[in-house]
């Protein structure tokens, strides 16, 4: 079942200029392992040494933040669209 | 209510009981004398919004108390100008020194009062407890609201695992008094995040600290300048758009705001108001996620990303500094450059800061690909007393 990943303009030259990357996987830590096995260095520029989110990366899936659902073992299905996007943030 | 009982005696004896009792000395009272701190109050909204006037839970009550207690404390401590700014009214009577401020919206006093706005200090009910978001501006003499000086933050959270409980109100007031005079005002000796938070059992407090984190692009001083005028100058020749950023980054105060503005087909600019996402994530996460919305922004990345599909150009995106200038902060350039190189290379980022609720100056920036770090376009600073009333005002 083809899991449908979208990739940030930033990271596209790591995924030859492509938009979408189709994966396997029953949650988005398997989707980004996926990914990482068909586009090596991909893991280490969404996940951090700790193994969390990168501080300024937002995974989505579908409409929400995974950090709001169950992080890297959010289900996902053939239904929903993983989004990798930069966070735009910053403070005084 | 089920908080953790936390003794208030323990709490005090570790963190800040002398500065309740009258008469005492700091070797640094004099140093303390001209300088304002303003003390404000927020909450969180139902649906984990930034705080405001209208979000005040039912917490607020005890956040109030530990504003007194941090106030009284304060003013035990030889601050020599104290204000008092609320949401709720006058929900505590402010102790003798302190100047009442009548509400958050009573801008020209805060702004007034606020002048050097050396200290800001903004306490807020979270689901786990409670924060105070510590805003220092380096700048010891006083300062113009178009100077661009940075600004220390540092975040206390107050991790009771449960909403503040009147009887921790105290003391976490005391402490965060106490951690502002400890240090006297010290710029660089304040943690960037102290977190407390207390084991299921009950038993003391964990205490962590966590500094500020290395990393992201290099930001030459505002003073120097060095792209031609554009961006801004365009924003400003277009009122309805600006006065716009200028209407929303003003609403949010003390919050920072934040929004972009997309360049459409024909030329033509649009702002668009985003949420600021900051207390969402801090309320999940407050280790990582340090900062309130308080002194920090996250835009609506969704919102921003729908908008583009239509076929838009993202020209800048903005966000507010709330009692700081008009800079950007190393924050700012690790969010917009994280490995160094900018996410969004053809993007500008318009910077406004707010004092007492008015936008007072306004920078926009860029990054110069040859000096490899971020920079502002020439004319950025203060905003032309004017400007509103004429333009701005005459276009609402």
């Amino acid at each position: 079942m083809a899991i449908r990943i979208k990739i940030p303009t930033p990271l596209r030259k790591m995924t030859a200029g492509k938009d979408v990357v189709e994966v396997e996987g029953n949650n988005v830590g398997d989707a980004l392992r996926a990914l990482e096995a068909q586009h090596p260095g991909m893991w280490t520029k969404i996940i951090d040494d700790a193994g969390k989110v990168r501080r300024f990366i937002n995974v989505y899936a579908g409409d929400e933040d995974i950090r709001f659902l169950e992080g890297l073992g959010t289900p996902v299905d053939a239904r929903t669209e993983i989004s990798i996007i930069p966070a735009i943030a910053g403070g005084a | 209510m089920s908080a953790p009982a936390h003794d208030p005696a323990q709490l005090l004896e570790r963190f800040g009981r002398q500065l309740l009792v009258p008469g005492v000395e700091l070797a640094r009272q004099a140093a303390l004398a001209s300088r304002a701190v303003v003390v404000t109050l927020g909450g969180i909204g139902p649906n984990g919004q930034a705080g405001g006037p209208d979000a005040l839970p039912e917490g607020a009550p005890p956040i109030a108390t530990a504003a007194e207690a941090c106030l009284r404390a304060l003013a035990g401590a030889g601050y020599g100008r104290l204000g008092f700014a609320s949401p709720l009214g006058q929900p505590i009577e402010a102790p003798a020194g302190v100047e009442w401020l009548k509400d958050a919206g009573n801008a020209a006093s805060l702004a007034r009062t606020a002048t050097p706005p050396l200290a800001h200090v903004h306490l807020a009910v979270r689901p786990y407890g409670a924060s105070a978001d510590v805003l220092i501006t380096e700048s010891k003499d006083g300062w113009e609201a178009g100077e661009a000086h940075d600004a220390t933050v540092s975040t206390v959270v107050f991790d009771a695992g449960a909403p503040l409980a009147a009887e921790d109100a105290v003391a976490f007031g005391a402490l965060v008094a106490r951690l502002l005079t400890e240090h006297d005002l010290g710029l660089e000796a304040l943690p960037a995040s102290l977190q407390l938070r207390w084991p299921e059992d009950g038993g003391a407090p964990e205490v962590s600290r966590r500094a500020p984190t290395e990393g992201g692009a290099e930001v030459a001083p505002l003073a120097k300048a060095t792209l031609a005028p554009g961006l801004l100058a365009e924003l400003q020749a277009t009122p309805t758009v600006f006065g716009a950023i200028l209407d929303h980054v003003e609403r949010e105060w003390p919050d920072e705001a934040c929004g972009f503005v997309l360049r459409h087909d024909d030329g033509r600019l649009e702002a668009v108001a985003s949420r600021n996402l900051q207390d969402r994530y801090h309320g999940v996460d407050p280790v990582s996620s340090w900062r309130t919305s308080r002194t920090a922004f996250q835009l609506d990345a969704r919102l921003l990303q729908r908008r583009l599909d239509e076929g838009a150009e993202l020209a800048v995106i903005y966000h507010s500094h709330s009692e700081a200038g008009a800079y950007f902060s190393a924050e700012d350039a690790r969010a917009a450059a994280p490995d160094g190189e900018p996410t969004h290379p053809a993007t500008r980022h318009l910077v406004v800061s707010v004092l007492g609720g008015v936008a007072k100056a306004a920078a926009m920036f860029a990054f110069d690909g040859e000096a490899r770090c971020f920079a502002a376009e020439r004319g950025s600073g203060t905003l032309p007393a004017g400007w509103r009333r004429g333009s701005h005002g005459a276009a609402r």
